[in-house]
């Protein structure tokens, strides 16, 4: 995968300054919006595949901004990472497409596995596709 | 009020014999009405002696309030298990009120205390002079009572929980992450590595309280020095909620 590209939408920035260096220290380019809105306006000049999403934003929610990109992006892999669970229901963060849910403090090592396993299993996805498309070719 | 109609025959028409009431059928029919209503209500009827207040008569709701037969508690005081007022200050016969209605205990056979609301009022049975006490068992309205204030409680401690953890976990989160951020950058069994070490143990120590604290299930409390404060491991269902979906 040459994109190795990250959205973290959070609204607390030292959090979003921790997203940067921590993902950006295993590889990652990060990108961050610390609202929703904002992280809309950034998926209309770029493409990513890993996103992370607090839940409680200013304006629109996690859980709906979950839900609007995964209409646009179905292969899109999105995690919550929230401050309370009880803001939300888990059913509704099933239903909007997120991937995992954590809940803050998460240890940050949980984070990196979740975009590594994130990433290798659209390498997968890719390949097979590729794969196919070659034996169409072929045929 | 029990089988051979030998107590607790309440004249309807007062002592004196009244005209109105001369009719002996009409007379045997009304009596028998009373006897019903008083076995039948789900209240209990004591009648007490004034003078000695003495038990004379119960209605069976007040044995099965009391746990007690008749015999072990006709012929006994009141202020030993009907009446908490003490002796000398019945609010009737010692304090002149003509009717009294308070909240009070009876005491039953196994020690248990039943709240109930009792009224007492003067009454003459056949001639005799009497004191007619019925009480309303309020067990289940205190019960509702006691339950509806501890939902309240909860719902307050439900919310504060709410905002603690709410406000609480971002700091959490931003220095937990920075102390394992610098953990990575730090030389390996190092003093530095130690002291990070101690800072995220207790991090992590915080953010089990607040996991615990979004898990409330039940208002628990503990004694702590001369109060009470919410028991978080006794009020919280027990789950690891790192990872969910």
């Amino acid at each position: 995968m040459d994109e190795r590209r990250i959205l973290v939408v959070e609204d607390v920035v030292s959090i979003r300054d921790l997203y940067g260096q921590i993902f950006g220290r295993a590889g990652y380019d990060v990108r961050a919006a610390e609202s929703a809105e904002e992280a809309l306006e950034i998926f209309q000049r770029e493409q990513f595949w890993v996103a992370f999403f607090d839940l409680n934003l200013p304006g629109m929610n996690g859980v709906e901004l979950c839900r609007r990109l995964k209409a646009a992006y179905p292969m899109l892999s999105v995690f919550a990472v929230t401050g309370y669970a009880s803001l939300f229901e888990l059913s509704d963060c099933r239903e909007a497409g997120f991937e995992d849910y954590f809940i803050k403090p998460v240890q940050l090592s949980l984070l990196l596995d979740s975009a590594d396993r994130a990433f290798k299993r659209l390498a997968r996805w890719r390949d097979r596709k590729d794969g196919h498309l070659d034996s169409v070719s072929a045929a | 009020m029990n089988s051979t109609k030998a107590h607790m025959e309440i004249d309807p028409c007062g002592s004196d014999g009244s005209a109105e009431c001369s009719c002996k059928g009409e007379l045997s029919a009304r009596h028998a009405l009373m006897e019903d209503i008083l076995l039948s209500m789900p209240h209990g009827v004591v009648i007490i002696d004034p003078e000695t207040h003495e038990v004379i008569d119960l209605n069976p709701q007040s044995m099965m309030m009391l746990g007690m037969p008749r015999d072990r508690v006709v012929g006994r005081k009141c202020h030993r298990f009907i009446c908490s007022t003490m002796e000398g200050r019945c609010p009737i016969t010692d304090m002149g009120k003509e009717m009294d209605r308070s909240e009070t205990e009876l005491l039953s056979v196994d020690g248990s205390r039943i709240p109930v609301l009792k009224t007492v009022i003067r009454a003459n049975l056949n001639g005799q002079e009497a004191l007619i006490e019925s009480f309303v068992d309020l067990t289940e309205q205190k019960e509702a009572e006691r339950l509806r204030a501890e939902g309240e409680k909860f719902r307050g401690v439900l919310e504060m929980a709410g905002t603690i953890c709410h406000e609480f976990n971002q700091p959490l989160m931003a220095l937990s992450g920075f102390a394992e951020l610098m953990l990575l950058q730090a030389e390996p069994n190092s003093r530095m590595c130690h002291n990070l070490e101690q800072m995220r143990e207790q991090i992590d120590r915080m953010g089990r309280l607040t996991r615990k604290l979004m898990n409330l299930t039940t208002y628990r409390t503990k004694h702590y020095l001369n109060g009470l404060i919410v028991d978080i491991d006794a009020s919280s269902k027990g789950s690891n909620m790192d990872c969910g979906v």
